[in-house]
């Protein structure tokens, strides 16, 4: 159970965190290794794309859970309270069926990739799909963080408290 | 139903979502999908591009840059920025806000985004404008136009998102945006000094050279990493995701460092130098090792804020490709003839464009059909670029939707429609700096090597 808990709390972050830092670290002393050594491992200009797409991807559900993707807010906050609530829960139904597409149609990628035994330039085992998991991952996470703000929103409705209209810009 | 109104119809269905404030993301997101059932184009096209749209090195420089300004800012070097803009501007009625704007051209020298512009240098400067006798809402407008250089003034997210679209060496495309960038400060703050001297705004503090040169040690770190940037693409040492990862790392490690030594030698933690010696005010503040962690996240955040809309718009231009839009918008504005009605109207209509969608969208989807237009009339590849996005950084504070009117809103908690009204003279300002940008080509290819014309790398 606190497992589970934390995992809820943390798991976007911790794959935001380990890969952000990995493909920064790659580049910066791969850069160095150039300048100092004349040396540059073949995969320091491969693996530092497939990290990113894990990063901007689970970012989407970072994001998704905050609620902070980028949208025109001024109608929204000046709709009468039950539209404001039949706008957020369009929101999210749309956001489930669009992932439902990107997954189905994302699997299909992976197992391709799976299939091929295509390896990543570079390097001699590391194995695409690794990576191409990041899209049906980040989405089935988006829909899973979505099902949790729609229930925050439909206890919201129901005991007559405010929406979040206003996307946070800070983060956290 | 024939296709056409079709697409129509789904066209105004997402835009009503659009105002009904439905994520933008979704919103071209529902667009794609509707538009690919109608033509009968295959789903799957979504779910490849999504990944391999942004399988490209180059783009990696986006989250690097990003993760620049995020660690420079909490490092404290973006405040000594700021210190040093004031130090060289502050005996001039509203110098300070026209420090503001200096401080967001050499902000926008080491990140590469407006809206971490806008926040970073709005959130420093605003109480300090407010204080000195600023009206708050110019102050907050003054934070959300100066934003706009960020993508402008190199190294630049939106130049890399248009090198990677266009095949444009995005090296060149740094130095094409260097003098415009420099052009549209100035215009914003020859806008602020005569606001500033009409309202009696602010305070005047003399001009000393000592306490320039006191400000400009405090700040060498900012100078060494813009420095390392432009050297590093000017020489062609590194290419710009190099340049970026080596300033991301160095700053990281400048911050660490740099951490307890000024809690020894007492360096205050809000980055000011003030009573402080020559010989400590080398030192930034820095962070500690247990604040990275926060500092990266928020560079996540904003990195799956924007990169998912990158993906999801290079879907849309696939499909506006498959639709014909390019050979549309040429047959339309073939009938203008000439070289400036046909360089005019593709500027209104990035202006246009720009006061809906975000900068990445609008670069994305107007530029693969806008820049062989303009290419067809003989204007520079480069200048053209140029020009076309400091078009769309204007739209960052253009309504409805204008990124840096929301960030700016939200830092300073003033209504985002009173911030729509001080932002005009700035419109105006950045305006007229677009036309003479515009009319000028060699004020975007003068730094080339070469003479930028027609080289496609």
């Amino acid at each position: 159970m606190f497992v589970l808990k934390w995992l809820d709390d943390n798991i976007e972050k911790t794959v935001i965190l380990v890969c952000y830092l990995a493909m920064t670290g790659i580049i910066f002393v791969e850069v160095i290794r150039r300048f100092a050594f004349n040396e540059q491992a073949a995969w320091s200009s491969t693996i530092p794309i497939y990290l990113f797409l894990w990063v901007a991807w689970i970012g989407c559900a970072y994001t998704a859970k905050q609620r902070a993707h980028l949208r025109f807010e001024e109608v929204r906050a000046r709709l009468p309270y039950t539209g404001q609530f039949c706008a957020v829960m369009l929101d999210h139904v749309i956001w489930i069926g669009f992932s439902i597409m990107v997954i189905y149609f994302a699997a299909e990628q992976v197992q391709l990739s799976y299939d091929n035994f295509a390896i990543v330039q570079g390097t001699d085992n590391v194995m695409q799909w690794w990576f191409y998991m990041a899209t049906p991952v980040a989405f089935a996470l988006i829909i899973y963080r979505v099902f949790q703000n729609m229930i925050d929103d439909i206890r919201r409705f129901r005991e007559g408290k405010p929406f979040h209209i206003k996307a946070g810009l800070g983060g956290e | 139903m024939s296709d056409g109104v079709l697409i129509a119809l789904i066209s105004i269905g997402v835009t009503a979502l659009f105002i009904i404030g439905v994520p933008i993301f979704l919103i071209i997101g529902l667009w794609v999908v509707g538009v690919s059932l109608v033509i009968d184009f295959t789903l799957a096209n979504i779910g490849v591009t999504l990944y391999e749209g942004l399988n490209f090195f180059g783009l990696l420089a986006l989250p690097l840059f990003i993760l620049t300004g995020d660690l420079i800012n909490n490092a404290g070097i973006a405040k000594r920025l700021v210190d040093f803009a004031y130090s060289v501007l502050g005996w001039v009625r509203g110098g300070m806000a026209m420090s503001a704007l200096g401080a967001c051209g050499l902000f926008a020298a080491i990140s590469g985004s407006n809206s971490a512009t806008t926040a970073t240098i709005g959130s420093i400067m605003h109480p300090e404008m407010t204080k000195t006798g600023y009206d708050e809402n110019f102050a907050a407008a003054t934070a959300a136009s100066g934003g706009t250089v960020g993508i402008i003034i190199p190294p630049s997210i939106i130049f890399i998102v248009y090198g990677f679209l266009m095949n444009l060496s995005i090296s060149d495309l740094f130095l094409g945006g260097m003098i415009p960038g420099i052009i549209m400060v100035v215009a914003m703050q020859t806008v602020c000094w005569y606001m500033s001297k009409k309202h009696g705004w602010g305070t005047i503090q003399k001009l000393q050279i000592n306490r320039i040169l006191r400000a400009s040690l405090g700040a060498w770190l900012g100078f060494f990493a813009i420095g390392l940037v432009v050297w590093g693409i000017y020489t062609g040492k590194f290419s710009p995701t190099e340049a970026a990862g080596v300033t991301a790392g160095f700053c990281l490690l400048v911050g660490i460092i740099m951490h307890p030594i000024a809690r020894v030698l007492g360096v205050r933690e809000d980055g000011s130098v003030e009573g402080l010696s020559a010989g400590k005010s080398i030192f930034v503040p820095g962070f500690a090792i247990r604040e990275l962690p926060n500092i990266i996240l928020r560079s996540g955040f904003i990195t799956g804020m924007l990169v998912p809309l990158i993906a999801v718009s290079v879907v849309m231009q696939q499909i506006l490709s498959l639709l014909g839009a390019k050979d549309f918008v040429t047959a339309m504005l073939a009938n203008l003839g000439g070289y400036y009605p046909i360089l005019f109207a593709c500027m209104l209509l990035v202006l246009i464009a720009g006061t809906i969608l975000e900068s990445l969208p609008n670069t994305i989807i107007l530029a693969p059909i806008l820049a062989p237009i303009a290419a067809g009339i003989g204007v520079d590849p480069i200048h053209f670029a140029v020009v076309f996005l400091v078009g769309d950084a204007i739209g960052f504070i253009t309504p409805p939707y204008g990124l840096n009117l929301y960030v700016a809103s939200g830092i300073t908690g003033i209504p985002y429609f009173r911030l729509l009204r001080y932002t005009v003279p700035y419109l105006i300002a950045l305006l007229v700096a677009w036309l003479i940008i515009a009319l000028i080509p060699d004020l975007s290819t003068a730094l080339l090597f070469h003479d930028g014309a027609g080289v496609y790398q």
